[in-house]
């Protein structure tokens, strides 16, 4: 009787413990979003929609119009992802399928893993060493402004960043189409890339999108790297060879010399308009999700 | 462990015309020895079934006839098998168009995540078919053969996963069907369905096999001996037996079978 006793109080404070935890995490997602908002109340007020079109980021004279640094985050963000998705798709239906069993199969899927740990800084070095001299030779070739840094550059190392997050997501679902499936259609006289295409990427296709989607995510948000190679010019970018900024490279570069208020409230609600971004497209890519799920088996 | 000492037995005179022909096969995985010189002979248009204990070899070889065995790296295989006139081991045998000859049906339903219509027409679409009338007519087809079409026809483009598990067994087998093979495999095709559903598919492979080979492992001795024209039975790798289903059963001429049909082991 006392042993039931108590461990239906352990019970109860376990659930207690899990409720709290959860609830811990609606809190801190409201909360952000509230200090968001109550932050940037003084240029929402004095800046209404003026701060979503204005073309010209002039701190001094008082312009805050964030229109270049959303067009430089959705530009490299989107490039970044249609560069990363052959190559992560490519190595994903390598480690899932040629390539999956052994200790090697192994190393390299861990590798891959490994690649979406490397601190962003390093990567920023490695663009700022390596990528920014090739660029800046392509630039000369081509007749282009030879800044090195950009856009096209910014892009690309965004490129490497996300690829081993796309890779290694749509890798393990890749792994996990039923073996009886896959010999289903052997059975009837697939060949291996017909097998691919009809059986593997149909199944893995929703897992596959979430690894885009959370891809896409990382670049969003990118910060350090994107910074160090991006070239931090407040302007619209007119072409990909032409330095910009991003609505985190800005936060990150200008955000401890913001004097006055409203420049700093401006700079909040750059991050206001980052988050609200990363949530469309979160809630887009949920939705999308869920209409390519295959159905499961009963 | 025991070695199990007989003479592999053939059939030096078949009364029947055979469409494979089994010399001297032997399979090993790494280094174990799976099948060990085999000689059979499997009667066209006729049910032949492999049975014995688990781990006996008989899915191995089944998987031998349509060269599903590639699909596993890791295995090394010698002798022959005639497919018709043609050894089918020989490297320049493409397995792609082994498979569409030879089709197979698998231990658990496994239709793909698509449409009734998709699944019959997938081994169809893949060998270039796209006129709808004929994928229509050879879908209806297949369907009818497998004895599914009265279930179905309403509702082709519902979700193969909406079938019960039988029906699933017999979508699997229609979309086998469709691609029109003269040899179908059976992998212990009943053991994840109930009795009724057990009796509808080999009441089907019984009726499929007036015009296609049947080759079919089973663990069920009831269901060899009800559906089966001829029997292999298969111990430790080892061919120990082939002959006419009924008198294998009923005058098993080597003491391993006979213990084995009388539950003395397995």
């Amino acid at each position: 009787m006392s042993a039931s006793g108590s461990n239906q109080w352990k019970d109860r404070l376990f659930r207690g413990l899990l409720w709290w935890a959860g609830l811990t995490m609606i809190f801190l997602a409201i909360g952000i979003f509230v200090s968001l908002v109550h932050q940037s109340w003084p240029a929402i007020r004095s800046l209404g929609t003026r701060f979503l079109t204005g073309r010209t980021w002039n701190p001094v004279s008082g312009q805050f119009g964030a229109l270049p640094f959303v067009a430089g985050t959705l530009l490299t963000s989107v490039i970044s992802l249609v560069l990363a998705i052959p190559f992560a798709l490519s190595i994903a239906l390598f480690l899932g399928e040629y390539f999956r069993t052994g200790p090697i199969a192994g190393l390299f899927k861990s590798l891959t893993e490994l690649l979406a740990g490397i601190p962003s800084v390093i990567y920023g070095f490695w663009g700022l060493f390596v990528l920014v001299p090739w660029i800046r030779a392509l630039e000369l070739r081509i007749g282009a402004p030879p800044y090195g840094v950009g856009i096209l550059t910014a892009s690309l190392i965004l490129t490497v960043m996300i690829i081993p997050y796309a890779a290694s997501i749509a890798r393990d679902v890749i792994d996990l189409v039923p073996q009886h499936l896959k010999e289903g259609a052997y059975a009837l006289g697939a060949t291996r890339f017909e097998v691919i295409r009809k059986v593997i990427l149909p199944f893995a296709r929703s897992g596959i999108l979430a690894g885009i989607f959370l891809a896409f995510g990382r670049a969003l948000g990118e910060t350090m790297a994107v910074t160090m190679v991006i070239g931090n010019r407040n302007l619209l970018p007119k072409t990909l060879f032409d330095p910009g900024n991003t609505m985190a490279s800005v936060i990150a570069n200008e955000f401890t010399e913001a004097a006055g208020r409203l420049y700093l409230s401006a700079l909040i609600e750059i991050g206001l308009l980052l988050f609200l971004i990363t949530l469309v497209f979160h809630i887009l890519g949920k939705w999308v999700i869920q209409r390519m799920q295959v159905p499961g088996e009963s | 462990m025991e070695q199990v000492k007989v003479e592999p037995r053939t059939n030096p005179s078949p009364s029947f015309r055979p469409k494979f022909r089994v010399r001297n096969l032997n399979f090993y995985y790494g280094n174990f020895h799976a099948l060990k010189d085999i000689n059979l002979l499997i009667p066209e248009r006729r049910v032949t079934a492999l049975f014995g204990p688990s781990g006996c070899g008989k899915t191995t070889l089944l998987r031998v006839f349509n060269r599903m065995y590639e699909l596993v790296p890791g295995y090394r295989i010698t002798g022959e098998v005639f497919l018709d006139d043609e050894d089918i081991l020989r490297p320049e045998v493409n397995p792609v168009e082994l498979r569409a000859r030879v089709g197979m049906v698998f231990q658990k339903p496994n239709p793909f995540p698509k449409s009734i219509y998709e699944n019959v027409a997938f081994g169809l679409r893949i060998r270039g078919i796209k006129k709808k009338s004929e994928l229509d007519e050879r879908v209806e087809r297949a369907l009818v053969q497998a004895a599914l079409w009265d279930e179905v026809k309403d509702k082709l483009f519902k979700s193969a996963y909406e079938l019960s598990g039988g029906q699933q067994q017999r979508l699997c087998i229609a979309r086998a069907l469709a691609v029109e093979p003269e040899v179908l495999l059976f992998d212990e095709p009943t053991s994840a369905l109930d009795p009724i559903a057990t009796a509808r598919i080999e009441d089907l492979i019984v009726e499929i096999a007036k015009s296609i080979t049947v080759i079919l492992v089973t663990h069920n001795m009831g269901q060899a001996a009800r559906v089966s024209d001829y029997a292999a039975f298969l111990y430790m790798g080892q061919l120990i037996e082939f002959r006419e289903t009924q008198e294998l059963f009923t005058r098993p001429r080597e003491k391993l079978t006979a213990d084995y049909l009388s539950g003395r082991f397995g």
